[in-house]
């Protein structure tokens, strides 16, 4: 080889190592052995996790202040952990995080205490330990107050909305099919799109967490029409989350919690919270005090509320109480409340990808292939502009806004009618709809500049020798001009296509269920991240290989015989 | 659609100018880290101890058929228990932090493959010259041949570069707030969100063309 | 047959051809020449219209090439043309080279455009060559294959555009000598060319060009036994002496 520069290899080594070692072996975790408590006086800062909209729990209210029912308990253990530790000036961070990061967040050490909207159940406490209840919740239905439905075997034949990929669109689902209900389920893509198909007249039933209900209520145009009905038969509960294994910090989290509850200073906040007017926009939920939270209350605990079998493989599974962070790669082929395997998830994210990353490619193939012609026109100064404007348009605004354009603003700038009729059709179509366009807009400005670069490095004469023969110009580019310039694209055009896959991931942004949103969503679930994302990262490798071995065996297949790129001949 | 007011602008300018500060701390860190670390991977892929250069390769192949969402959850998983190690708890905002080790790493491996394009196409005859002046190998390399390479491929990296500051909006994976996201979290507080997408979309085009075009002249004046 | 008629040209303010007039009559072999950067492969790339010119008028076989009505397509059609750089299309066989315009633009069948490109072919020499790829065969058989692809349309007349000085010296007469058969069968030929032996042999009329004008229109005998123009004085000097 040409060049050597490795005269002083140690460094560069080093670097390498230093690199590469940490992710090789990312998960000795940071249980230092005196606990959150000695971390926390030693450093004198506590990082709490917060939600940024999980209203009333944790969100923002104005100016970005966060506030909320478990925030106050949040800042009351704060309190009592300066008290413990004598430490008045203690910094206090808030660290904002998602329901696909906040297991992972604390189980690695980057949140001491997160209290937000966190459900107790099996999976998560094999990451993470959960304080005493802070909040129960259950799956309940909304509907209209004078619709006379009032339990759950009222719903029978009806047509029910919920949202998609909540816990009750799981339950939903089992009880259709375990008690034959025969309703017919719609799952919209989020809380307030679920209501509007409600109050629309579209479903008779809203079926979602009580809390969660209260709160789309407060935001009707006249909340006293809708009524929250269903007994609360199928519970969760809210806690917050910490650590494993300190038993120390998860002593101190619980006492203040159960001080709280049983002080009454609990119930005030939450009347505060659930029955008064809240920012940031002075809605009442209007939720009085539920069975199970007078219960809790009464009695503090940390039950989840899961069916037994759940419990048991806890149990199960229990001992292995070694500290820091438990591979099983088993997860893959656990089942999941729905009942197929995580990999099954993965699977399907991998065939959404798949689909949508061919169907944009189409697109935009075609797109750039027109427009890269349109671009090489010098005769037709109008046609060359109307392509550059393209280009430039699509090439300097980031993917992820234009993403966004289309999913959010597309709708309300089309005419009301169709705008609304974009919102009607189902979550996924729409998702799949706006992520489809904007990759296939986006690669095709691309495409458009590989092509045009191709045309432009064929010889002139080659075009004037179609010419000559009396061939129009639209038939020079067909037979003489695109044969040659899509074989010296083909290269710069595979990398526009494993492109094409890899921005598809950015469609995880607005919730279209494709490879990268399932791992995250398997790290919610089963709060085991690092299998969920070597699993993923697999696939897309995987993905990368197959194309770029189906593209050397297409480049071998229409080489041109003796024929090296576009020079002169 | 309701045009923004000027007392809500007065209010929404800081949010979005420090947002917009912190998309371009992100994006000038990455840039010069890339670029360095680019460097000196695209000099290892062209190494002649073999599995010197195919560690470099690997590494460079495996982070561009990773999507960058990926690699940004990825790093924002790994770095917090990193920055733990070796700053013990220190670090501000391990969002910030884990987003530039990522952008550095992830854009290092684009860079490279530029860097290395831009030394392959120096002329074997330039590396033998350097030789025959008595220079060292290493010394041709830093001397002769990196500053031509570097020239060659100047406006392939400011492009780069151009791309870099685009996909930064995607650290509104998780959560942070650059401009992209302060625009979003504003909008989607106020009920703005369709007037604050088309503001961010029209700042971020006005930015990434302007700076094209400059690019584009600067090619053109050096082809001159 | 080709009639130009004062016509001027300019890229911006840059002057390319200046008031040029000529007149190829039916059967003529006119060989245009002069130093590089004269304007003659401009000038006959407008006699079809691949180069747009400003003032004037060129009218082939009755058709103005200006005239927005006429289709240039069906003229250019009639009109061979042979380039410096051959211009064969590397992605198909010299067959293929041969048939695609017949098929496409004349509207022949596959069959008979076939035949006619193998006979052509013969005539060149060229028959066994006829499923090579352009790439793999050498630059002087890639012109004739470029002649005969020309002739495949029936031409009325045949423009070359300095159609040896791509190649190597030992390739040169064997073009030459499909180019001499032809003018011998009576085609009407413009030639722009810096073969002046050829020039000499089968031209009818010498036009000498400088800086984008027409300094010469003079029979072949006259212009190379004394031309009027210094500077056609000093280009075949100079030519000769090499």
């Amino acid at each position: 080889m040409l060049l050597t520069v490795l005269m002083n290899l140690k460094p560069l080594w080093l670097l390498i190592l230093g690199i590469i070692y940490p992710c090789l072996l990312p998960v000795s975790t940071l249980q230092a052995d005196g606990g959150t408590l000695l971390k926390i006086k030693e450093s004198k800062v506590i990082t709490l996790g917060h939600r940024e909209s999980s209203m009333p729990f944790s969100y923002y209210g104005e100016n970005q202040q966060v506030i909320g029912y478990s925030h106050v308990f949040a800042l009351k253990i704060v309190e009592a952990i300066k008290n413990r530790l004598n430490l008045p000036d203690l910094t206090v961070r808030l660290m904002p995080v998602t329901s696909a990061n906040r297991i992972t967040l604390v189980q690695n050490g980057t949140v001491d205490l997160e209290c937000g909207s966190t459900t107790n159940n099996a999976e998560r406490r094999k990451q993470v330990a959960f304080s005493n209840s802070l909040f129960v919740v259950s799956t309940r239905f909304m509907t209209r107050s004078n619709s006379g439905l009032r339990d759950f075997p009222d719903l029978v034949g009806k047509t029910v909305v919920t949202t998609a990929g909540t816990t009750s669109e799981r339950l939903l689902r089992r009880m259709n099919d375990d008690k034959k209900m025969g309703m017919n389920i719609i799952s919209a893509k989020d809380h307030g799109e679920s209501f509007l198909i409600l109050e629309t007249g579209r479903a008779v039933a809203f079926m979602m967490d009580d809390a969660l209900l209260y709160g789309e209520r407060a935001k009707a145009k006249n909340p006293q029409d809708w009524a929250i009905a269903g007994p609360p038969v199928t519970l969760e509960a809210y806690g917050c989350t910490l650590r494993k294994d300190d038993p120390d910090f998860r002593r101190l989290v619980n006492a203040v919690v159960t001080r709280m509850m049983l002080s009454g200073e609990a119930e005030r906040i939450y009347y505060k919270w659930f029955t008064s007017p809240i920012p940031p926009k002075n809605l009442n939920l209007d939720f009085p005090l539920s069975e199970p939270m007078r219960l809790l209350y009464e009695e503090p605990n940390d039950t989840s509320f899961e069916p037994p079998d759940e419990s048991e493989k806890v149990a199960a599974t229990a001992d292995s109480t070694t500290k820091g962070y438990q591979w099983n790669w088993g997860i893959l082929l656990t089942r999941t409340p729905s009942g197929d395997t995580y990999l099954q998830w993965l699977l399907e994210g991998l065939q959404w990808t798949v689909l949508l990353s061919l169907s944009a490619w189409c697109l935009a193939l075609l797109l750039g292939l027109l427009l890269g012609v349109m671009r090489t026109a010098e005769s037709k100064p109008g046609l060359v502009m109307v392509a550059k404007a393209y280009v430039e348009i699509f090439r300097n605004i980031p993917l992820l806004v234009q993403l966004f354009c289309w999913y959010f603003v597309l709708p309300e700038l089309l005419p009301e009618a169709w705008g609304q009729a974009f919102k009607q059709w189902h979550p996924l179509s729409q998702q799949f709809f706006a992520a489809w366009l904007c990759l296939s807009l986006f690669t095709a400005a691309r495409i458009t500049e590989q092509v045009r670069t191709a045309i432009e490095s064929l010889p002139p004469g080659r075009k004037n020798a179609g010419l000559a023969l009396g061939m129009t110009l639209p038939q020079v580019y067909r037979y003489v001009l695109l044969p040659v310039a899509l074989r010296i694209t083909l290269p710069p055009l595979t990398s526009e296509f494993l492109n094409i896959f890899k921005n598809s991931a950015v469609a995880t942004t607005i919730g279209f269920i494709e490879l990268s949103r399932q791992a995250q969503q398997l790290v919610d679930y089963t709060a085991q991240p690092y299998e969920a994302f070597i699993a993923v990262t697999t696939l897309y490798l995987l993905i990368n290989v197959l194309v770029m071995l189906a593209m050397r065996h297409l480049e071998t297949a229409i080489r041109i015989p003796r024929f090296t790129s576009g020079g002169k001949s | 659609m309701i045009l923004l007011e000027s007392q809500h602008w007065t209010s929404v300018a800081p949010v979005l100018l420090s947002g917009l500060w912190m998309t371009a701390r992100i994006a000038l860190i990455a840039i010069v880290v890339g670029i360095l670390w680019g460097t000196l991977l695209a000099a290892l892929r062209l190494s002649r101890i073999r599995w010197v250069s195919w560690l470099a390769a690997a590494y460079v192949n495996l982070f561009r058929s990773v999507p960058l969402v990926m690699v940004i959850l990825w790093f924002f998983l790994v770095v917090p228990q990193l920055m733990h190690a070796l700053f013990g708890n220190t670090v501000e905002d391990i969002r910030f932090t884990s987003a530039l080790v990522a952008f550095s790493l992830f854009e290092a491996a684009y860079y490279s493959e530029i860097m290395r394009a831009g030394i392959l196409s120096i002329p074997r005859g330039q590396f033998d010259a350097g030789l025959a002046l008595g220079f060292s190998r290493r010394e041709t390399m830093r001397i002769i041949i990196l500053p031509q390479a570097f020239r060659n491929m100047l406006p392939l990296l400011l492009t780069q570069a151009v791309i870099l500051f685009q996909d930064t909006s995607l650290v509104y994976v998780i959560g942070l707030s650059d401009f992209f996201g302060s625009a979003y979290k504003i909008g989607d507080r106020d009920g703005h969100l369709v007037e604050m997408m088309l503001i961010a979309g029209t700042v971020y085009f006005l930015i990434s063309f302007m700076a094209s075009q400059w690019v584009a002249r600067l090619q053109k004046k050096r082809i001159r | 047959m080709i009639s130009i008629r004062n016509i001027s040209k300019y890229y911006g303010d840059f002057r390319v051809l200046f008031q040029c007039s000529a007149e190829v009559d039916k059967g003529e072999v006119v060989v245009v020449c002069g130093p590089s950067g004269s304007g003659k492969s401009t000038l006959i790339k407008c006699v079809n219209a691949l180069e747009p010119f400003q003032k004037g008028e060129i009218v082939v076989d009755g058709v103005s090439v200006r005239d927005p009505k006429t289709n240039l397509n069906l003229l250019r059609a009639r009109v061979g043309m042979v380039f410096q750089h051959f211009e064969l299309f590397p992605q198909m066989t010299v067959l293929d080279n041969l048939c695609l315009a017949q098929v496409k633009v004349l509207k022949r069948s596959r069959a008979e455009a076939e035949e006619k490109g193998m006979r052509l072919l013969d005539r060149v020499g060229l028959r066994d060559q006829a499923l090579k790829y352009p790439g793999q065969i050498s630059g002087g058989q890639q012109q004739r294959v470029a002649i005969s692809r020309a002739l495949c349309m029936d031409p009325i007349c045949m423009l070359f555009d300095e159609p040896t000085s791509a190649l190597d010296p030992e390739m040169i007469n064997e073009v030459l000598d499909v180019m001499v058969e032809l003018a011998k069968e009576g085609m009407t030929m413009m030639c722009v060319t810096h073969e002046m032996g050829f020039a000499r042999r089968v031209a009818d009329r010498v036009i000498f060009m400088d800086q984008g004008q027409i300094l010469e229109d003079s029979p072949s005998a006259d212009f190379f036994a004394a031309p009027k123009s210094e500077r056609a004085v000093q280009f075949l000097s100079r030519l000769l002496s090499r």
